[in-house]
């Protein structure tokens, strides 16, 4: 049990960190132009769909990373 | 760095004996008011007063009033307000039982002092690559991280002294994380969470004299994750705070909504014949953090407490390996 949530815990932190990683040089250099005035806030949108997209993706992972490190636990 | 010194050892000070000074009283208050609830997890029936956020929330304020005397920046008020409205929203929370989304929401509040003081960077800084812009998604975070925190914390108040030790081992992880980043003077007025807790822990460890209460749990969590907005640790703050993390992830992932623990007809844990703690096989009722460490078999509370607490050390010892990293950008 113990190991299971140690290293359920470990990969969280690899996941934040690769997560941080996609964010930074996906997010980071993105931007929109010829739009004018809009500029900023069409890559702010997009900026955050991408990183809702990438939250939403961390969650299913870990949703399946806890039914595998668990499964014995699990039977509830 | 030598001129901070008094400041941070002057404000630890306060900041412990307000709470353990402060804190008998307000259980003798309490009891007086008869405002106690039964202890689940005891044999006996063991009643505890609740709750104990106006010492925490006293000793939180005068504290970084203190720090405030010392240095005059806008993030010790950003702090200070921020912890004030968290207690303020638990406090009506302990005084009349409110919906599953009133704390959620309400805590939305709570975050525009950090807002409207402009004590934010929307820089996001990640460990090893670097930092990304990201100004209109940041004002997002901020809006959810203080929600989120303050939640967290409140979730895993279920064990006595589980939440406050738990504080003290996250918030000391953050503030460690904070000198290695030489970000001092966050780290200082980051020193107090850890002393108030630690005071608190006194009289909420097993067995408890008092119960923090949604008051309690949420200033320290609000608080908590105003340092990490105000200091730029958001990432690290989250690294720290993964048991709690892990324990609303499994509670939402089982539950599928935000739902008020009173309100859950199944029950996660039960007891053994001679009152240890044990996993129920009911399908109905949440997958929790305790759930799971008592997966593999019945534990007594302080056991269980005491493996909350190493889960935590380990993801605080993460959380300074994560803040070295960010050092070698």
């Amino acid at each position: 049990m113990k190991i299971g949530l140690f290293g359920f815990l470990f990969v969280m932190w690899i996941l934040i960190l690769a997560g941080g990683g996609i964010l930074v040089t996906i997010l980071g250099p993105f931007s929109i132009s010829g739009y004018g005035d809009f500029d900023l806030l069409l890559t702010s949108i997009l900026k955050a769909i991408i990183a809702i997209i990438l939250v939403i993706v961390w969650i299913l992972i870990l949703s399946k990373l806890k039914n595998w490190i668990f499964k014995k636990e699990i039977k509830f | 760095m030598a001129e901070l010194i008094i400041p941070a050892i002057v404000s630890c000070i306060v900041a412990f004996f307000t709470v353990y000074v402060t804190t008998p009283p307000l259980i003798k208050f309490l009891q007086k008011r008869n405002l106690a609830v039964k202890d689940m997890n005891k044999k006996d029936h063991v009643m505890v007063v609740r709750p104990g956020g106006p010492s925490i929330i006293a000793g939180i304020i005068t504290s970084e009033l203190v720090l405030y005397g010392f240095f005059q920046i806008n993030e010790i008020l950003a702090i200070i307000i921020t912890s004030f409205i968290a207690f303020v929203i638990g406090y009506v929370d302990d005084r009349k039982v409110m919906g599953g989304w009133f704390k959620p929401v309400a805590l939305v509040i709570a975050s525009t002092p950090i807002i409207f003081l402009g004590t934010y960077d929307s820089n996001l800084s990640f460990p090893l690559f670097g930092t990304v812009q990201i100004p209109a998604l940041y004002l997002g975070l901020i809006i959810f991280m203080i929600p989120i925190t303050g939640n967290t914390i409140n979730s895993i108040d279920v064990l006595n002294g589980v939440a406050s030790g738990f504080m003290i081992i996250a918030s000391f992880s953050l503030s460690i994380a904070l000198f290695i980043l030489q970000n001092y003077e966050i780290a200082i007025i980051s020193l107090p969470l850890g002393f108030v807790s630690l005071a608190f822990y006194k009289y909420h460890k097993i067995p408890s004299k008092i119960f923090p209460g949604d008051s309690g749990a949420l200033t320290l969590g609000a608080m908590y994750g105003a340092i990490a907005i105000v200091g730029h640790v958001e990432i690290i703050a989250a690294v720290a705070l993964l048991p709690a993390i892990i324990n609303s992830f499994l509670f939402l992932s089982s539950m599928k909504r935000i739902v008020e623990h009173r309100q859950i007809k199944g029950k996660p844990v039960e007891h053994t014949e001679d009152f240890k703690l044990k996993a129920t096989s009911d399908k109905t009722a949440p997958i929790t953090l305790v759930r799971l460490i008592l997966a593999s078999g019945p534990l007594s509370e302080k056991q269980v407490g005491y493996a909350i607490f190493k889960l935590t050390i380990f993801s605080g010892i993460l959380a300074i390996i994560t803040a070295f990293m960010r050092v070698l950008i």
